[in-house]
C-alpha cells in the first residue's frame, strides 16, 4: 500500500538537513512500529521517498513524502502513529493512498514567504526566469512565486544572488508546492487550488 | 529559540530537543548539573559514559542533568560577539548558573575546549577565582588520571566509575545546602570524605585519591532508552556495554591498566537493555561495546540472541562490534553480525609487525594466527580490511620497520589469492607513552624519526593498492607532552588556548606554532615531556592517583617488556598480582562462569 503523507517542519527543526530529516523519519516510522516496505540487494533500505528538499534553515508548511506499506493500515491512523513519535514542530497534517504520479516529478511550482531583518527594496532582477510573481506583503515581508528549478538550495541561492545574506533575513517559509499548469495550481495530491487564494491574502 | 543558528556552519548540533528528552522542570530541581562535553555535538553524543550519567542523574527528581558541547569556532566567535553565555540545550540556561558543571577528560588535546566551555559560561576559567555563586567544576573520565595537568582548572576531580560516587556526591551536596552550607565549603568537606574525590585546592598533591569501582555491572545503572539526535552522530547507533575493564595487558594501553578488573554483564541484561534501546528510540543499528567485545565470554550467545529477539519482533537491525581480534572465531562472529550477506570493512589492530615487538608490547596474536585469519576471511568473501598498526613502540628497530611492510604485503597477497576483490588499508599511529602503563618511563621517539619510519613504510607499499594513512605526527607529540604531564603544563593549555588554541585534535585546526610559542613563553621544553626516558625510582606526577594496579607490577611488565617476554591475562591464566582486587576487594566478573 503506498501513502502520500503532507507534514511541516518548523522552528528549529528547520535546521535539520534533508538528509538528516530522512533519517529521522526512519527511526520514528520504526517507533510507530509501522510497517514499511524494504527494497532488496545487499543493503536493503525502506521504501520511503522525500519530496523536494527543503534548504536548510528553511520552513515547510506543505511538505511531502512517500510511503510503501507491506499491510493495508487506515490512514488517518498512520498519522496519529507518526505524531506521537514527533514534535509539534514536525507533525503530520494529511495522508492519502499514493496518487500515481512521482512528486518530484510533478511539482514545478512553490511560494515562499520571506521575512527580512530589515526593512529593504528586494530586488531579483537576476532571475526573472524562475520568478513568476513577487508581492510585498508588509514592510519586511514579501512573498514570492517560483518556478522550481531542481536541487534543494534554489530559493537561498535565488536570495544570495540578489546581494541578501543570512545576517538580512529573518525567516523564510515554503508555503507549499505545487504543479502549475494553464494558470492553474495542483497540490501532490493532483487536487487543483486557488492560487488567488495566495496573491490576495495576507499571511 | 536561538536566533544565531542560521549564521553557523552545522545548526542542527546546537537545536537540541532530541527525540525521549526527558519532560522535566529543569529550573526547579533542587540541585542542577551541566554535563558539558569539551569537543563538538558529534562527538560527545558518541560517548557512552556520558549518556549513563544523563539519563542516572535525570531519574531523580530532586536532581536534573543538562549538556552543553563546545560550540565550532564559528559560534564561539558570534556568541562572544554578542556577548552571549554558552547555554545548556535543554532549558537554555547559561552555564554559570548551575551548581555542578561536569567535564568528561576523553582525551588530552580537548584540553583547550574546556576552557572554552568554562569562559563562554561565564565561569572563571581558574578555581581560585571562582567563588560560592559559581558552579562546582568537576572532572572526570581517564583524563582523571593525570588530573595534575588540569588541576587549575578545576575544583575537583572524581576518580573512577563515575555513575555511583557522582550521585553520591551530589546527595551529599544537596544535604549540605538544605543545612544551609556553603557550595565552597562543600568542597574542602568533601574532600575529606570521598576518598576517590580530589580537590586540588584542598589538598594538593597530599591526598592519595583512590579509585571509585562499580563491582558488578548488572547491578549497576544502565539506561533504558537514548536521545535521538536529529543529525548524524559519530557513534549514530545505541550501544549495549558488555564489560567494563579488560586485562588482556597490552603495555602501551591505560585503559587496559586503569579499568581493571573485567565486569562482564549478563547474557539477559544485555539483551534486555538492546530490547529497550532500539524499540524506545528506533535506532537501526547496536552495537556491543567494551575494549574488546570480542572478549566478551557470552558473546557469541549474545549475538545469536539479539538477532532470533529482533527477528521475533519483526525488526531489522545491524549489529556491530567496534573491533575483532584477529582469530578464526572473530570470523565466525564477523559473519553473525553480517546481516543480509553484506560484507564491508573489518578492522584488526596487530599493533606491531613482528612477533618480538608484539610480544613486546603484549599483543598476544601471532603471525599464524594474522595469515589464518586472512585467508578464512578472504575465503568466506570478505573484501575489504582495515589494520592499525603503532610506529615508534619501545624497543623498536629497522628490521620491526621491514617487518610492518612484508607482513602487509603478505596479508594483501594472502587476501588477493583467495579473493581478487580483496582491498587492504593501514593506518599507522605514532606511538604515545601513557601514564599508569608499564611504558610510562619510555619515552616518544622525536617526530623527524616517526616520520621517516611511516614515509618509509608508506613508500614501500606503494602501486600495491594497499592505502596507507597516518595519524598526524605533531599531534601524537602534542598527545604525549599531556598524556605525562606535570602541573606546570595548565598554563601552557592556558596561553594557547589564550592564542587561538581551539579543537586541537582536528586534524585540520592544530596549529602547531601557536603551542610551540605557548610552551617557549611558559618557559616549558615540551621535549623533555615527549620524549624523555624516566627511571623507576623517580617520582610521578601522578603517583597520588591511585588506579589500583601497584607500580611493582607496572615495573615487572617493563622489565619483560624490554626482556620480549609477554604475559597472561588473568581472566584465564593465572593472577599477575596487578594490585587491583586485592586493594579494592574486587574480581573479574565472567558472565559464562555465574
Amino acid at each position: 500500500m503506498r501513502l502520500r503523507l503532507e507534514y511541516r517542519k518548523l522552528g528549529s527543526f528547520r535546521f535539520i538537513s534533508h538528509l538528516d530529516w530522512l533519517n529521522a523519519l526512519k527511526r520514528a516510522l520504526r517507533r510507530a512500529s509501522i510497517p514499511i516496505g524494504y527494497s532488496g540487494g545487499f543493503s536493503p533500505q525502506m521504501k520511503i521517498s522525500l519530496g523536494p528538499p527543503l534548504p536548510v534553515g528553511v520552513e515547510g508548511l506543505r511538505e511531502y513524502v512517500d510511503l510503501e506499506l507491506t499491510e493495508v493500515r487506515v490512514p488517518l491512523d498512520v498519522v496519529h502513529k507518526l505524531n506521537e513519535e514527533l514534535p509539534p514542530e514536525l507533525w503530520f497534517l494529511r495522508c492519502e493512498s499514493s496518487p500515481d504520479f512521482d512528486i518530484v516529478k510533478f511539482v514545478n511550482f512553490s511560494i515562499y514567504d520571506v521575512f527580512l531583518s530589515s526593512e529593504c527594496e528586494l530586488k531579483l532582477d537576476g532571475v526573472k526566469g524562475a520568478l513568476y510573481k513577487i508581492i510585498k506583503l508588509y514592510p519586511k515581508v514579501y512573498r514570492l512565486f517560483l518556478f522550481l528549478t531542481p536541487g534543494a538550495s534554489g530559493i537561498v541561492k535565488l536570495l544570495f544572488s540578489s546581494g541578501l545574506s543570512w545576517q538580512d533575513i529573518f525567516l523564510i517559509r515554503r508555503l507549499g508546492i505545487w504543479r502549475f499548469e494553464d494558470g492553474k495550481i495542483l497540490n501532490p495530491f493532483g487536487e487543483v487550488e486557488d492560487l488567488d487564494k495566495y496573491i490576495d491574502k495576507r499571511g | 529559540m536561538r536566533d544565531w543558528l542560521s549564521l553557523v556552519s552545522r545548526p542542527s548540533r546546537y537545536i537540541g530537543r532530541e527525540w525521549n528528552i526527558p519532560a522535566k522542570e529543569w529550573k526547579r530541581s533542587e540541585v542542577r548539573v551541566c554535563l558539558a562535553y569539551p569537543d563538538t555535538y558529534e562527538i560527545g553524543m558518541s560517548y557512552l559514559g556520558y549518556k549513563i550519567l544523563y539519563w542516572l542523574l535525570n531519574g531523580f527528581e530532586w536532581l536534573s542533568a543538562e549538556r552543553a558541547f563546545t560550540p565550532w569556532i564559528d559560534a564561539e566567535m558570534l556568541l562572544r560577539s554578542r556577548g552571549e553565555f554558552l547555554r545548556s540545550l535543554e532549558s537554555s540556561t547559561p552555564l554559570k548558573d548551575f551548581d555542578f558543571l561536569g567535564v568528561t577528560l576523553q582525551y588530552e588535546m580537548n584540553a583547550t575546549n574546556i576552557l572554552t566551555l568554562l569562559d563562554l559560561g561565564g565561569i572563571p576559567i581558574r578555581a581560585e577565582d571562582r567563588d560560592d555563586d559559581h558552579p562546582i567544576v568537576i572532572g572526570g573520565g581517564p583524563g582523571a588520571f593525570t588530573a595534575q595537568v588540569y588541576a587549575p582548572f578545576f575544583d575537583c576531580f572524581l576518580l573512577g566509575d563515575g555513575e555511583e560516587a557522582f550521585l553520591e556526591l551530589l546527595r551529599a551536596y544537596r544535604d549540605w545546602r538544605r543545612a544551609g552550607g556553603k557550595r565552597r565549603d562543600f568542597l574542602a568537606e568533601a574532600g575529606d570524605h570521598f576518598p576517590w574525590l580530589w580537590v586540588p585546592l584542598a589538598h594538593g598533591r597530599s591526598k592519595l585519591v583512590r579509585r571509585s569501582i562499580i563491582p558488578s555491572l548488572d547491578e549497576g545503572f544502565y539506561p533504558k532508552v537514548d536521545l535521538v539526535p536529529w543529525t548524524e552522530i559519530v557513534h549514530d547507533r545505541v550501544s549495549v556495554e558488555v564489560f567494563r575493564g579488560c586485562t588482556r595487558g597490552c603495555r602501551f594501553c591505560q585503559a587496559g591498566m586503569v579499568y581493571r578488573p573485567v565486569r562482564e554483564r549478563s547474557l539477559d541484561k544485555v539483551v534486555e537493555i538492546a530490547k529497550n534501546l532500539v524499540l524506545s528510540t528506533g535506532y537501526e543499528e547496536l552495537s556491543l561495546t567494551s575494549l574488546a567485545s570480542c572478549d566478551y565470554s557470552m558473546i557469541k550467545e549474545a549475538l545469536i540472541s539479539l538477532r532470533s529477539e529482533f527477528q521475533r519482533l519483526g525488526l531489522r537491525l545491524s549489529l556491530s562490534l567496534p573491533s575483532l581480534r584477529m582469530d578464526t572465531f572473530s570470523i565466525d562472529l564477523a559473519e553473525e553480525i553480517m546481516s543480509d550477506g553484506r560484507k564491508t570493512t573489518l578492522t584488526f589492530a596487530p599493533e606491531a609487525g613482528t612477533q618480538r615487538l608484539r610480544d613486546v608490547i603484549n599483543k598476544n596474536i601471532t603471525d599464524d594466527d594474522i595469515f589464518k585469519t586472512v585467508e578464512e576471511l578472504a575465503k568466506r568473501g570478505w573484501n575489504r580490511v582495515k589494520l592499525y598498526f603503532m610506529v615508534g613502540l619501545p624497543t623498536e628497530g629497522d628490521e620491526d620497520i621491514s617487518g610492518l611492510v612484508s607482513l602487509v604485503k603478505g596479508i594483501h597477497r594472502l587476501g588477493k589469492r583467495f579473493n581478487r576483490r580483496f582491498s587492504l588499508s593501514v593506518s599507522l599511529a605514532s606511538f604515545v607513552p601513557k601514564a599508569h602503563t608499564p611504558f610510562q618511563w619510555e619515552g616518544q621517539l622525536p617526530q623527524d624519526v616517526l616520520r621517516e619510519r611511516m614515509r618509509f613504510i608508506k613508500s614501500s607499499l606503494k602501486g600495491k593498492d594497499i592505502e596507507v594513512h597516518y595519524h598526524d605526527v605533531d599531534l601524537s607529540f602534542l598527545e604525549a607532552v599531556f598524556a605525562r604531564g606535570d602541573h606546570n603544563l595548565a598554563s601552557v593549555i592556558e596561553r594557547a588556548w589564550r592564542k587561538g588554541a581551539r579543537f586541537d585534535g582536528w586534524d585540520e585546526q592544530l596549529n602547531m606554532r601557536t603551542w610551540i610559542s605557548a610552551f617557549s613563553e611558559e618557559g616549558i621544553d615540551p621535549y623533555y615531556y615527549a620524549q624523555r626516558k624516566i627511571s623507576y625510582d623517580e617520582k610521578l606526577p601522578w603517583d597520588f592517583l591511585d588506579s589500583g594496579v601497584d607500580k611493582d607490577f607496572l615495573i615487572l611488565e617493563h622489565r619483560s617488556a624490554l626482556l620480549g617476554r609477554a604475559s597472561g591475562d588473568c581472566r584465564w591464566d593465572s593472577c599477575l598480582r596487578c594490585g587491583v582486587c586485592q586493594k579494592y576487594s574486587v574480581r573479574n566478573e565472567i558472565a559464562s562462569r555465574v
